[in-house]
């Protein structure tokens, strides 16, 4: 078959069907419009979650090292995209961050009370629910006995989940279709509505004539060997991109579309300790309990970081202890026993994407030093609180850091220069940017209602159009901006689709 | 043979030099040219992969010294289980990186730098495979903290694949006391409100050991 031989035709193409893709299509088919899902991942149902990492994570999950600073970087990777993979915790938009992007970024068409008003109806469709104290694992109370005992502000945070049953997999797909992710509440609702979706279709390139947008170009994927097949050609006059952080820049790039600057995540490390008594982390909700006295959102103040509890998975909780051989041995054998609490920063620093000959993307981002020294602070305030919580002894993620048993060792932790490279684990699963949202076509790559500069009808509704990062957990605010933009690109389509609308994806 | 008088200052130094992408080309192309052999001869057999494997982008020798390094890193219990095959970690890392065709290159040439350069860390001329367990703990305790980045990237590399390899593995759950996902007793333990215990100082003095 030589390229352009299949031609398909549809009245939307969506790239992506994770957070920004998945309220995106089911907000465009809604209104009428004839629409066609491109996921370059496969299709897994409920029933194939078998909370087994070995078999789930390399079927659902990604990784990309960055290389100027050894980060890891993680993402869905299925239909549903990382929604399938978080830990479903919700947090409305913050309101800070609304007037920042309004304020700094000249955003002005993002009102609070219509952001607001988005947001309320993905908090219902993802069934955003409290988490109350029967919900609380003893890793999730561990910390909150410890930021008591501080007397620090936290709170059980909000999820997206409907009869949890507390089996701690949130991270390798949720084995009882508790968590409600865009695979189990965007993907078939938009498919009600009419919309196709097509697993296992690499987009490569987004198609342009004359300023327009005409379609994309894109590869089906083996589902044996995942090898790719032949170049496909789909036209469509509306294009959205929600490929994610890692990959809308990079098609943009891969189209001759100036995109990739602006990237900012939430970096994050994480901190063990060990009590007298069993904990069971490796049970629970994965993260449900965040202490945010240092947040700089939702009207608190401080140094621009949340501490939120999560999973004692074995592979994740080995590979951010320091040590190894018997040191590691030590601390894995006391696996029941341990706590582990993870930093959310708020990061400074920005990065860049850029692709490489093959069109694959690069990322560079090197944490400026005031991220190093607000994660060393907020390693030293985690040590401290399970220290006060009654640890017998605390792990900081530093290589070559022997464990401590009391404050007054928290020194050592002062001592080091700190490079990225001395963490043991240092990641993030919060991405922002690359194709921002900007008041200007020189300052972002795609105007307030997620317009790329300069081609009509191409949008970015996911992560990437975001001007930075927010400072809590972000699929709410992601899913919220991306019905914003739909809902936008919907009516902008044409009198004869307008006239097919059927009805507002904000009154579901 | 042995290093000589070079210091580990003056060999840091020196490596510090190479370019990070131009050493790792480096490597790969002097695993390809034969000079340093792939295959088992004078590997422990303990080491030496079963008979039986599967290879996909591993080496003969690759896989041993994968298997080294996992045991040296996870500690003497779970290593009993790599020497008796009950783990292989190798095999898993081999079929994870299969998936990824840019990461089984960096892989292969990391671990020709891992098995053939143990000299400037230890002063040794020997393949890290041929090392005793004390010699190999000591060239993880230079790489994990080594100023040259290169060096502690591969140590971070192969500590995150091993760490794969072996934890997720659900042979390994026996020995770390994990009782298995779906597990109804252990979620409930896991749930259960914390005991009380009394306070002293500024932490906890046990009360509950349960
Ligand atoms: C492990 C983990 C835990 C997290 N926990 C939370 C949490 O508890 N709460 C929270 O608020 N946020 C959490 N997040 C973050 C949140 O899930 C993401 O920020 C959000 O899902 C990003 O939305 P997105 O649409 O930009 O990208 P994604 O949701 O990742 O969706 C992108 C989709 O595009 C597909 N794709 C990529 N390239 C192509 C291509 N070329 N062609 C076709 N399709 C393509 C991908 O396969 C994927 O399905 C977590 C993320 C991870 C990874
Ligand atoms: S804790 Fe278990 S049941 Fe609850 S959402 Fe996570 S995986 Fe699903």
């Amino acid at each position: 078959m030589t390229p352009g031989d299949e031609s398909l035709r549809a009245d939307a193409i969506v790239v992506g069907t994770g957070a920004g893709g998945g309220p995106a299509a089911t907000a465009l088919a809604e209104a009428g419009l004839d629409v066609l899902v491109l996921e370059s991942g496969a299709r897994h149902e409920t029933r194939d979650f078998d909370g087994e990492p070995a078999t789930m994570l390399p079927r659902l999950m990604k990784a990309t090292t960055v290389p100027d600073s050894g980060m890891e970087l993680y993402a869905g990777a299925c239909v549903g995209g990382s929604t399938v993979v978080n830990d479903a915790l919700c947090w409305r938009p913050p309101p800070e961050v609304l007037a920042r992007w309004r304020d700094e970024y000249g955003l002005r068409g993002l009102e609070d009370s219509d952001f607001s008003r988005y947001a309320d109806a993905v908090w219902q469709q993802v069934h955003a629910t409290p988490t109350g104290p029967g919900d609380l694992s003893r890793n999730a109370r561990l910390l909150e006995r410890g930021a008591q005992r501080l007397g620090w502000v936290g709170e059980a945070m909000a999820r997206n989940v409907r009869g949890c049953a507390h089996l701690g997999l949130c991270n390798l797909g949720c084995p009882t279709g508790a968590k409600q992710s865009a695979l189990l509440t965007w993907v078939p609702r938009a498919e009600r509505a009419g919309a196709r979706v097509q697993p296992r279709t690499r987009v490569e390139r987004v198609l342009v004539e004359a300023g327009r947008v005409r379609g994309v170009e894109a590869r089906r994927l083996d589902a044996a060997t995942g090898q790719a097949g032949d170049l496909l050609r789909w036209e469509s006059p509306l294009v959205v991109l929600a490929a994610g952080v890692l990959e809308t820049p990079a098609l943009l790039l891969r189209s001759g579309i100036p995109a990739g600057a602006g990237l900012q995540f939430h970096s994050s490390v994480s901190v063990t300790a060990r009590f007298p008594e069993r904990v069971y982390g490796f049970y629970g909700p994965t993260m449900s309990y965040a202490v945010t006295e240092f947040s700089d959102v939702h009207g608190r103040q401080g140094p621009g970081f949340m501490l939120e509890n999560v999973t004692v998975a074995p592979m994740t909780t080995a590979a951010s202890l320091p040590g190894f051989g018997p040191a590691l041995e030590h601390a894995m054998a006391a696996l029941p026993h341990l706590a582990r609490t993870v930093v959310v920063l708020r990061d400074e620093t920005r990065g860049r994407l850029t692709i490489d000959r093959q069109g694959t993307a690069v990322v560079s981002y090197a944490p400026v030093p005031h991220d190093l020294e607000r994660l060393r602070l907020a390693i030293r305030q985690l040590a401290r609180l399970y220290l006060a919580a009654g640890a017998e002894e605390v792990w900081l993620p530093i290589e070559g850091l022997a464990p401590i048993r009391r404050e007054a060792e928290l020194g050592g932790l002062d001592r080091v220069a700190l490079t990225p490279r001395d963490f043991t684990l240092l990641y993030a699963v919060h991405l922002f940017g690359g194709a921002n949202m900007s008041a200007t076509p020189q300052t972002g790559a795609c105007d307030e209602f997620g317009r790329v500069w300069g081609v009509r009808g191409l949008y970015v509704s996911d992560a990437s159009c975001l001007p930075s990062n927010t400072g809590a957990n972000p699929q709410i605010t992601i899913m919220a901006n991306a019905l914003r933009i739909a809902d936008g690109s919907a009516l902008a389509s044409g009198p004869r689709r307008a006239s097919r609308r059927r009805h507002s994806s904000v009154s579901s | 043979m042995n290093a000589g008088p070079l210091s580990q200052e003056a060999v840091e130094k020196a490596l510090t030099a190479l370019h990070r992408r131009g050493f790792l080309q480096l490597a790969g192309a002097v695993a390809a040219t034969t000079l340093f052999p792939s295959g088992c001869g004078a590997v422990p057999s303990e080491l030496v992969p079963p008979s039986e494997r599967v290879p996909f982008v591993l080496s003969e020798r690759g896989y041993a010294t994968f298997q080294a390094f996992s045991m040296s890193l996870v500690g003497p219990a779970l290593a009993r289980e790599i020497r008796t095959r009950a783990l292989d970690p190798a095999s898993a890392a081999d079929a994870w990186v299969a998936r990824q065709p840019a990461l089984a290159r960096t892989l292969g040439q990391g671990l020709v730098v891992l098995e053939w350069g143990v000299w400037p860390l230890l002063a040794k001329w020997r393949p890290f495979t041929a090392l005793g367990d004390a010699e190999r703990e000591r060239v993880l305790a230079r790489l994990a903290v080594s100023r040259i980045e290169l060096l502690r990237d591969l140590y971070r590399g192969l500590k995150s694949l091993a760490t794969l390899a072996v934890y997720t593995d659900p042979a390994a759950r026996r020995v770390l006391g994990h009782p298995g996902p779906f597990v109804a007793e252990g979620i409930a333990l896991a749930m259960q409100p914390l005991p009380v215990r009394s306070r002293v100082g500024g932490g906890d003095a046990s009360g509950s050991h349960e």
